[in-house]
């Protein structure tokens, strides 16, 4: 009846830390608008260059992109709602609204939307019971919760909303393990547990998480490859290095993993010949993962060269503390 | 990019895929300027439904084509016939498109959408397609939330949603996803009435057996392990909210059984039936904490022997009694303890997992098991054997190690804390707690140190823990020699602390002294054995804060903190 275990075998040779590779890569992405890969994701741009932008920052090599674009881009993206979109033309949503006011705060540039009518589009997608709808179609899902906050206090107006509601709906979605999903009801994923601990470390709320039960649950992510999966019986992927060390230094439980053995993982997931990251060893890289692999470094203080990260904003701690913010963390 | 292999190719096979995607990239930009200029111009025909359709089939995630194709519903005039049947024709492409993609969060919210529009939506499809889904995938959330959504709508009842749990479990037991569905039916269908057990004691018993029967046809399947650790999970039954005060006429102290946020509306203070103007604050400065003080300005208080004092919280009255021993106004409660239950039930599979322990030496899973299982039947009969096996997981499961020091300096601390009080008696004033060379990684339980004035710690791993002593706001003497400090930027303010002994740390910055001693009231601090006490001028710069300090630099016979406690 045994099963082998859903793992991956580490390559025998693992790189250094490429950081020049990374950026070489990250700033080449999107050089050609007409490239398959590049068209094909227009859908999520804004995110995704939240994540390139992220990690070129994190690298100290910000200034090596075009930010006069990144600008023009964002302000064009705003529709009259005050929501922001993915790209020109796509429709407002959540997500890409939370991408967008990152990227500002990043370039210190808020000025270039309106900023009340931000706002006011997220205030507008908060649901009687607490919850957060992604845009007018209702879709809901804790990501959205996180979302409207992370928002909501990096323009300082936390007061838009009301939290008290919006942190019930939260809590109502924790799970047998302790976990979250992305609904009530919904099984635990790391992913969604990052957007609810990082949403209640926002909001204050730390204290209604068992931290033990759930640190544990996310300590047994880590698998014999060092690598860490989302859920229960999944294969490793460098993005959880992200949602369930995030989670872990929140919940302040980092120590409970393996550094150094996820360190290589992480490392033996980079693209020595291209740069970037990849989910896993031996696959194509992606600049979503490229950013998780090396905000995953930086958590785990692996690297003197990267800045350090904010793990509730996913975001360089220096524009945190410029904006003054504390988001609060279990001791 | 999730789970595709980079495959090397050649120049040809690079050329030949080069001219497919320049082909498939003209397509996109075409179909997509075509919807967005049709949109804009309010025309809704069936040209942008096929386009867009087409979109979808091949990128499901472009969330704003489903968007358009929502108006395009709502922008033309039908018959009710032709929007039914076009709501119809949605539900196929949904279908289409989740063969393709599974995961697409787009094609779930849309086929909801649809449904949510169908004048009668036919449930029992709906159900059987997923069904079908997690036959293909038993672990996909985003069909497992759909079936919540139809079993919702449907109003299907829970027992045969428990029985569609059940013969998932069943087929295969390594669902992670089917014990989920399981903790969410059962406390809804057998509530326990004390809410001391997840679900119903009769019920507890029935799925303990169940999942030891999982556990042992695949040990090394992680899935039932978690389920059984909630079943496990055993709440404490205290309730009430305040654990224990102190008040005198300088300050009161709050201690609380769980994180609690203070504010004027839910708490108050009296003396002899008048409202004292009381300020609490948090012990760690955060919202919500455990203990909470407040200090009265001189005179603030009119307090006598006889006095009636009381706090009021959250609408239950703690009343304060004189206690002689403590020379203060005292309330004090019994800690909270779990109840238990099952414990012969518990004993028979405590005896089965210690055979599985045996057979399969390496299994951390049966190992922790009988940890907990020991720790619920008796937690003080079995303290040896715990702590015995935790060291045993600390060897077993390097990676997890430190969750597993952790751990067992909290079974630690929670048996000396048990004893002490349970030895004591709660009219008994316990006023210090001895700790010393227990391999002890964190603290725990320190609220219920918060009234004690002498604590040893000595000889511990205490340094990533310093801000948990936040909690010990009566505490005069503190021993923390020989802990591996590095650092004190976490060590808190403490109101009472007087004798501090941070003997035999790694200690190297000035800086952090000299803060740690303005910030705090000290008599008497014992810094020896560490980088720092080699410092030049360090007596001197503390002298000018603390003109009155006694401080130990160097190693010299005589008294000093650690050896006079």
């Amino acid at each position: 009846m045994s099963k082998l275990m859903k793992d991956v075998v580490l390559p025998p040779k693992i790189p250094k830390l490429l950081i020049e590779k990374h950026g070489n890569y990250l700033a080449s992405y999107g050089n050609n608008k007409d490239d398959y890969e590049f068209c094909m994701t227009e859908y999520l741009r804004m995110s995704g260059m939240f994540w390139g932008l992220t990690a070129m920052d994190l690298m100290g090599q910000l200034d090596r992109m075009d930010k006069q674009e990144v600008l023009e881009f964002v302000a064009k993206c705003q529709h009259d709602c005050g929501g922001i979109s993915a790209s020109i033309d796509h429709d407002p949503h959540l997500l890409y609204t939370l991408s967008a006011v990152q990227i500002l705060c990043m370039y210190d540039a808020l000025d270039v939307i309106d900023v009340e009518k931000v706002v006011e589009y997220v205030q507008k997608r908060q649901m009687p019971d607490g919850s957060f709808t992604g845009d007018i179609w209702g879709e809901l899902d804790n990501r959205f919760s996180f979302c409207a906050v992370a928002t909501l206090s990096l323009l300082g107006r936390l007061d838009a909303i009301n939290v008290d509601k919006a942190v019930e709906y939260v809590l109502s979605c924790m799970n047998f393990d302790g976990g979250f999903g992305s609904k009530p009801g919904s099984e635990s994923h790391a992913g969604l547990i990052y957007c609810c601990v990082a949403f209640l470390s926002i909001t204050g709320h730390l204290h209604e998480i068992d931290a033990d039960q759930l640190g544990w649950w996310l300590c047994e992510r880590q698998l014999p490859s060092g690598g860490l999966n989302g859920r229960p019986e999944k294969l490793p992927d460098v993005c959880y290095s992200w949602w369930v060390l995030s989670s872990l230094t929140i919940l302040g439980r980092l120590h409970w993993i393996d550094k150094n053995e996820l360190i290589n993982f992480v490392l033996a997931c980079q693209d020595p010949e291209t740069g970037g990251f990849s989910d896993r060893p031996g696959d194509m890289v992606d600049p979503f993962h490229t950013l998780f692999g090396l905000t995953a470094i930086s958590l785990l203080d692996a690297d003197s060269s990267l800045k350090p990260v904010n793990p509730t904003y996913c975001m360089p701690q220096y524009v945190i503390d410029r904006i003054g913010l504390k988001p609060s963390r279990v001791d | 990019m999730h789970g595709r292999v980079k495959v090397r190719t050649t120049a040809e096979q690079e050329e030949l895929k080069k001219i497919e995607r320049a082909k498939k990239v003209v397509q996109y930009r075409a179909g997509i300027d075509l919807i967005f200029k049709k949109r804009k111009e309010g025309i809704w025909d069936d040209e942008i439904f096929l386009m867009s359709e087409q979109m979808v089939l091949k990128n499901p995630d472009i969330y704003t084509l489903w968007n358009v194709r929502r108006e395009a519903f709502g922008g033309i005039k039908w018959s009710q016939e032709d929007y039914v049947e076009q709501l119809k024709k949605e539900l196929i492409l949904t279908e289409h498109c989740l063969r393709a993609n599974p995961k697409s969060y787009s094609v779930w919210h849309q086929r909801c959408w649809v449904n949510d529009h169908l004048p009668e939506p036919d449930w029992a499809t709906e159900l059987s397609l997923c069904a079908k889904c997690l036959n293909l995938d038993e672990r996909n959330f985003h069909c497992w939330d759909y079936r919540q959504y139809v079993v919702k709508k449907a109003g299907i009842p829970e027992d045969e949603e428990f029985k569609f749990s059940t013969t998932k479990i069943e087929t295969n037991f390594s669902n992670y996803s089917s014990w989920h569905y399981r903790s969410l039916i059962l406390p809804k269908m057998f509530p326990d009435e004390n809410g001391e057990l997840p679900i119903r004691e009769d019920k507890h018993i029935e799925e303990l057996d169940l999942v030891m029967n999982a556990t042992f046809t695949d040990p090394n399947d992680t899935s039932a392990w978690f389920y059984q650790r909630w079943l496990l999970n055993t709440r404490s039954t205290s309730n009430k909210t305040v654990w224990g005060i102190r008040m005198n006429e300088a300050r009161i102290v709050i201690a609380f059984n769980k994180e609690v946020s203070l504010n004027k509306s839910n708490t108050q203070l009296k003396v002899d039936e008048n409202l004292i103007d009381t300020e609490f604050r948090s012990c760690n400065a955060k919202n919500y904490t455990s203990v909470w003080i407040a200090t009265f300005p001189e005179n603030g208080v009119n307090l006598k022997r006889n006095s009636v004092v009381e706090v009021l919280h959250d609408g239950v009255d703690y009343q304060l009694n004189w206690s002689l021993d403590d020379q203060a106004w005292a309330y004090k409660s019994e800690l909270p303890c779990n109840q238990e239950h099952n414990v012969k039930h518990l004993s028979t599979q405590l005896e089965n997992y210690k055979q599985l322990a045996e057979i399969e030496p390496d299994n951390k899973w049966a190992l922790l098991t009988g940890i907990i299982l020991m720790k619920n039947i008796d937690a003080v009969k079995y303290h040896a054997t715990i702590l015995n096996d935790l060291d045993t997981l600390i060897r077993i499961d390097k990676k997890r190690s430190q969750y597993y020091k952790d751990l067992r300096s909290k079974y630690v601390i929670e048996f000396m804390i048990r004893h002490i009080f349970a030895d004591k008696g709660i009219e008994c004033e316990i006023s210090q707690i001895v700790l010393p060379c227990m391999n002890l990684t964190t603290l725990w339980m320190e609220r219920y140190m918060s009234f004690m004035e002498q604590i040893n710690l000595a000889g511990n791993q205490l340094g990533d823990s310093l801000q948990k002593l936040c909690a010990l706001q009566s505490c005069v003497k503190l021993s923390l020699s020989s802990n591996g400090i590095k650092s004190l930027q976490r060590f808190p303010t403490l109101e009472s602390l007087r004798f501090l002994s941070l003997r035999d740390n790694k200690l190297s910055s000035l800086d952090e002294i000299l803060d740690l001693v303005k910030r705090n009231n000290l008599t008497e601090l014992d810094i020896r054995d560490n980088p720092v006490s080699n410092a030049t001028d360090i007596l001197t710069q503390l002298t000018m804060i603390s003109p009155e300090l006694k401080v130990f630099l160097t190693s010299q016979p005589g008294s000093n903190i650690d050896s006079s406690s």
